[in-house]
């Protein structure tokens, strides 16, 4: 019965965002504006986390089987995809790499340097604090 | 008769989960990207039905209760998120730099790509929101001008990639923090790339899926100064 609470919860923000998402007016997709709201409602503890953990946490580590059938959709797309097909695939290689790439690599860039000057104005306060929080980083 | 029994909805979801554990048992033993489950299963079935001459609607009957399932998975990441939200309030800033620029990038690089190939306006108004999930991606393309059935092949297609190309661009670059490469998963193959985070560990795996909401937000707001670039040139 447990499993089913959970669900409900689950389902429920799902249907509220689809509802949201109908009514406001930008291209904002329900899963997403759902995702926001649950979101709101565990940190500030409408809801407690274990409410919806077990369940939550099984639907979002096995969420790639969900995305087969969106895949096997690109068949109905052969047709259109017609001559252009290799110019299309080289385009969405390298800007998909590239991208990931930009934004890992700002990202963490950002990251470091405003880590050091963290450290450098910490110093002399608590010096081991970082080593603390790099541990927790890797779980 | 076969059309009887395919068209039953179990048909669908029976080849899909089967394949699936297939492509997982093989990817266990080949860690090759071909062999991810999502990717070994999608390039099966597309065979599989081309060879038996199988439409996707048909497919679709059963595919229909799999794809369903999407929106509570991508609504249950909030509960990563509130687990993470340390990580994210410490390198908010990192954070939305890195998508803020990124998607500039990702605007810039398919303009000049767009150019190096001679594609037209419509074409290039269909690949701008291609890093976005698609729902969001849907709502750009089709204010843009775009080809919207193409833009969700392409949204599609740049998860698969992202999930296959990832990893070694982590390893290539020494992108090693779990925030950064979170991050960089979502931005750049939205949902689909989140399934990998979420295989790395629950820090990418929550980052990611923060990444999908800012992105598609980013998007919103710099695609159309994007269309003004795209008019100007073509």
């Amino acid at each position: 019965m447990d499993k089913i609470k959970q669900l409900f919860w689950i389902f429920l923000f799902s249907f509220l965002g689809e509802i949201v998402s109908l009514v406001i007016p930008f291209a904002v997709p329900g899963s997403v504006l759902g995702m926001i709201l649950l979101f709101l409602a565990l940190h500030f503890n409408v809801i407690k986390i274990e409410q919806v953990e077990t369940v939550g946490t099984w639907l979002t580590d096995n969420m790639a089987i969900f995305f087969i059938p969106a895949g096997v959709a690109l068949m109905t797309n052969f047709g259109l995809l017609g001559s252009i097909w290799l110019q299309l695939l080289l385009v969405m290689i390298i800007s998909t790499a590239a991208m990931i790439a930009f934004v890992g690599i700002v990202v963490q860039f950002i990251m470091k340097r405003s880590e050091k000057k963290e450290a450098k104005n910490t110093k002399q306060s608590s010096p081991s604090q970082f080593q603390v929080k790099e541990g927790m980083s890797n779980g | 008769m076969v059309d009887h029994i395919v068209a039953n909805p179990f048909f669908g979801i029976v080849l899909s989960v089967s394949l699936y554990l297939i492509g997982a048992a093989l990817h266990k033993r080949w860690r090759i990207a071909l062999f991810t489950p999502l990717v070994f299963a999608i390039i099966v079935i597309i065979l599989l039905l081309l060879v038996a001459q199988i439409p996707f609607e048909t497919y679709d009957e059963g595919g229909q209760f799999i794809s369903l399932w999407i929106t509570p998975a991508t609504v249950a990441l909030a509960i990563k998120l509130e687990k993470n939200f340390s990580h994210l309030k410490k390198n908010v800033t990192a954070i939305l730099a890195g998508i803020g620029l990124g998607v500039l990038f990702h605007t810039v690089l398919i303009i000049l790509l767009s150019i190096v190939f001679q594609f037209n306006e419509q074409l290039a108004a269909t690949l701008l929101p291609k890093s976005v999930t698609t729902a969001i991606a849907i709502g750009v393309s089709e204010s843009l001008g775009g080809i919207v059935s193409l833009t969700v092949a392409v949204v599609v297609f740049t998860g698969v990639i992202g999930t296959i190309v990832g990893p070694p661009i982590f390893k290539l670059f020494k992108i090693n923090d779990p925030v950064a490469q979170g991050i960089a998963m979502g931005s750049g193959s939205h949902a689909m790339g989140t399934t990998k985070a979420i295989e790395m560990g629950d820090v990418q795996g929550a980052m990611s899926g923060l990444a999908i909401l800012l992105t598609g937000i980013a998007v919103v707001i710099i695609a159309p100064f994007g269309l003004m670039v795209i008019q100007a040139l073509f």
